[in-house]
């Protein structure tokens, strides 16, 4: 690497129109794996360069407004959804991916997920509780205080208290930088998330690693057995066009770009996959929310968005009769509305009541798999056909979600089917059915998209080994949600963080060790 | 002419065949691949008259008209954001907004294009889309949708109706020639 680049940030824009560089090591993507691992890397005085779709936006460029915000914090413009439109999948992009805009919610994996993963897939996943547990202190995880918990939260604490369900808070990585403005999706002015951005890119960069922004990786040179280099378009990020190229020679790569964008390339870059695991087993963890009127205000975009859980419908175990993660949820004006059904006057009197509603997100633990391939540019295809016992599931999370809300003190809830729902009693509860659940009723949405390359012991059974090792290419490693071998019913930032952890101090032992040997840097 | 004709044969190609709005893409651009090829341009008068139509019945907060300006601003909005999808993005959704434009042209029941029924119409014609059985047709609406109340809930002249006070820590705006981030 040219010392130039050394220990910067640097945008497409400067780098265009041609960089040709190398480096030990090149990661794609910079989100909780890739982040994590780049630091890891960096630390071990490694040469990196980190390519991120996105650009370095920082806390003073955070304005709290959806439409200059989403734009160019989510991959696509916050537009991107399975062919068939109708599951929205909400990724991030930029320098820290999506920590930048999650709304920082950490849970490990469960215990029965972990056990499930050794006993079908070989993996032994030695240490990776103390790897939690190192993660979760460097993020300052911590339980989100009872003083944070907002008017929307509580109104699910209070339905989970009046029901006897299991619930309660739910763990954050925030610090008390955090000023409580609840816009968290739509990045931290206040810098107050203990994210990717602030929390391991910095010292990745002090440590001498660079990061290219605007910048997409397009393929990723092979010979069939070693990554020689990744090849991609760097773009100017006002108007998300081409501006130049670039190619980058390196001992290794590791591939970080989500359990979407990772797949698709693996795919485009025709990487060795004889066993057709790449692309595969799709996971999304789809949500759908419910919508709670009070009398009373609620304002539930001020504050922690969310911080209250309800597990009394999620179990692990496999075919397991209650798959649901009940959550709270809320969103700003434009975000909600996009949710709430109908349109015009209809739709504005529901818009007129944001002010005193609740909010409340079934999220189902699915077993459906989908299917990514690569589409045009950023553009993927991502195929989700929900499958009728998670069409029951979401059936079922939408019932005890409309119950949890009444049982809160909601008036009444609305249930945004097509045809809207409007619940009042126990027996509209009970007419929320399966038959009603179709495709486009409700809206899905999806933010934890997991599992298209697996880790496994066997290459018949995933794409890479419990260290994030590619069965079949040497020196390629993989380190974000692809990685999970089923959904983990949850939100998956700690485990990624985690596993990003491992495999940057895999690939440090494997580069700093003399293994693999020979490889083709420049 | 050719453009009319093209759309009208994707119209009755869509409401006959298409399963997923892929399948939609995928046939309009065959037929027309103009719109595609166009995705980082300006919109031109008829996107611009189309946009401003379905915003107008889409957004409309009572039965009073949303105002010049505010309809001017999600229009800008709508154009602005097409611009930064991927190209293929763009090009689907501004091929939708010709067939939302002729749909009801071909099939009625006034046969009339989108802009030139009357309001009650267009409503109807709009409800149609929201309803239909065939989920390609649901989900052209919901983007339709999703795009135009991302312009206007965006908008500050939206946020009292609603009770909403906006940013807790207003910024001024990066000018838009310069764009995120920085070299550091």
């Amino acid at each position: 690497m040219s010392d130039a680049l050394f220990g910067k940030v640097i945008r497409g824009r400067t780098a265009a129109p041609t960089l040709r560089e190398s480096a030990d090591v090149v990661v794609i993507g910079t989100g909780a794996g890739g982040s994590m691992a780049l630091y890891e890397l960096a630390r071990r005085g490694l040469r990196c360069i980190a390519i991120e779709r996105g650009s370095m936006i920082g806390p003073a460029e955070m304005n709290q407004l959806e439409d200059r915000m989403i734009p160019h914090l989510f991959a696509e413009s916050g537009a991107r959804a399975t062919v068939d439109r109708t599951v929205n999948i909400l990724q991030g992009q930029g320098v820290g991916g999506s920590t930048l805009h999650n709304t920082n919610l950490c849970k490990r994996a469960p215990a029965p997920i972990i056990a499930r993963w050794r006993d079908e897939l070989g993996l032994a996943l030695d240490g990776l509780e103390d790897d939690y547990a190192a993660v979760e202190a460097m993020l300052k995880v911590r339980t989100v205080p009872e003083d944070r918990v907002n008017a929307n939260n509580h109104i699910l604490a209070r339905g989970i208290e009046a029901l006897g369900y299991r619930g309660g808070r739910l763990s954050e990585n925030r610090d008390d930088r955090c000023q409580q403005s609840g816009f968290c999706e739509l990045g931290c002015a206040y810098n107050g998330k203990t994210n990717a951005f602030r929390m391991l890119i910095p010292p990745a960069v002090e440590a001498g690693a660079t990061v290219l922004t605007d910048a997409r990786v397009d393929r990723i040179e092979h010979d069939g057995a070693q990554a020689t280099s990744v090849r991609g378009r760097l773009f100017d990020p006002t108007r998300n066009r081409p501006i130049g190229e670039f190619m980058i020679s390196a001992r290794a790569v590791v591939l970080a770009g989500s359990a979407t964008g990772s797949a698709a390339l693996h795919i485009a870059s025709g990487l060795p996959d004889p066993h057709g695991r790449a692309g595969v087993g799709l996971h999304l963890h789809p949500g759908a929310a419910v919508l709670g009127l009070h009398d009373d205000p609620v304002e539930g975009w001020r504050g922690i968005p969310q911080s209250v859980e309800c597990t009394e419908f999620l179990d692990f175990d496999p075919g397991a009769a209650h798959r649901v993660w009940i959550v709270s949820g809320f969103a700003h004006p434009a975000g909600a509305a996009a949710l709430l059904p109908g349109f015009g006057p209809g739709h504005a009197a529901l818009m007129r009541q944001y002010a005193r509603a609740s909010v409340a997100i079934a999220m189902v633990h699915d077993e459906t798999e989908g299917r990514v391939s690569p589409g045009e540019g950023d553009n993927l295809r991502i195929r989700y056909a929900m499958n009728d016992d998670d069409r029951a599931q979401v059936a079922l999370g939408l019932r005890e979600t409309a119950r949890l809300l009444l049982a809160g003190g909601a008036r009444r809830v609305v249930v945004p089917l097509n045809p809207p729902i409007v619940v009042e009693t126990e027996r509209d509860i009970e007419q929320l059915t399966v038959d009603l659940i179709r495709p486009c009723s409700p809206t899905f949405t999806a933010v934890h998209p997991m599992s298209t390359m697996r880790m496994s012991a066997s290459p018949e059974d995933g794409v890479v080994d419990e260290s994030g090792r590619h069965h079949f290419i040497d020196n390629l490693w993989i380190a974000d949600g692809s990685l999970l071998p089923t959904s983990i019913g949850g939100p998956p930032q700690v485990t990624i963080y985690t596993l990003g952890r491992r495999v940057g101090r895999a690939v440090a032992d494997a580069l700093t060790a003399g293994q693999p040997a020979a490889l083709t840097a420049e | 002419m050719t453009r009319v004709r093209a759309t009208l044969h994707a119209i009755r190609e869509f409401d006959l065949q298409a399963t997923s709005l892929g399948a939609l893409a995928g046939s309009l651009k065959l037929i027309d691949g103009r719109a595609t090829s166009r995705a980082f341009e300006p919109f031109d008068a008829l996107e611009v008259e189309i946009t401003r139509a379905l915003a107008a019945r889409i957004c409309r907060p009572s039965d009073d008209p949303l105002p010049d300006d505010a309809l001017d601003r999600i229009v800008r909005f709508v154009e602005d954001y097409l611009a930064r999808l991927p190209e293929a993005q763009a090009g689907i959704f501004r091929n939708l907004l010709v067939v939302f434009e002729y749909q009801p042209l071909v099939f009625g029941p006034k046969r009339r294009r989108f802009t030139r029924l009357d309001p009650g119409a267009q409503d109807e014609n709009l409800e149609r889309w929201a309803t239909a059985p065939q989920t390609a047709r649901v989900a052209a609406f919901n983007g339709v949708k999703t795009i135009c109340m991302l312009g206007w809930y965006s908008d500050p002249a939206s946020w009292d109706a609603i009770g909403y006070d906006g940013p807790s820590l207003p910024r001024t705006p990066r000018p838009d020639d310069l764009g995120p981030g920085a070299d550091l």
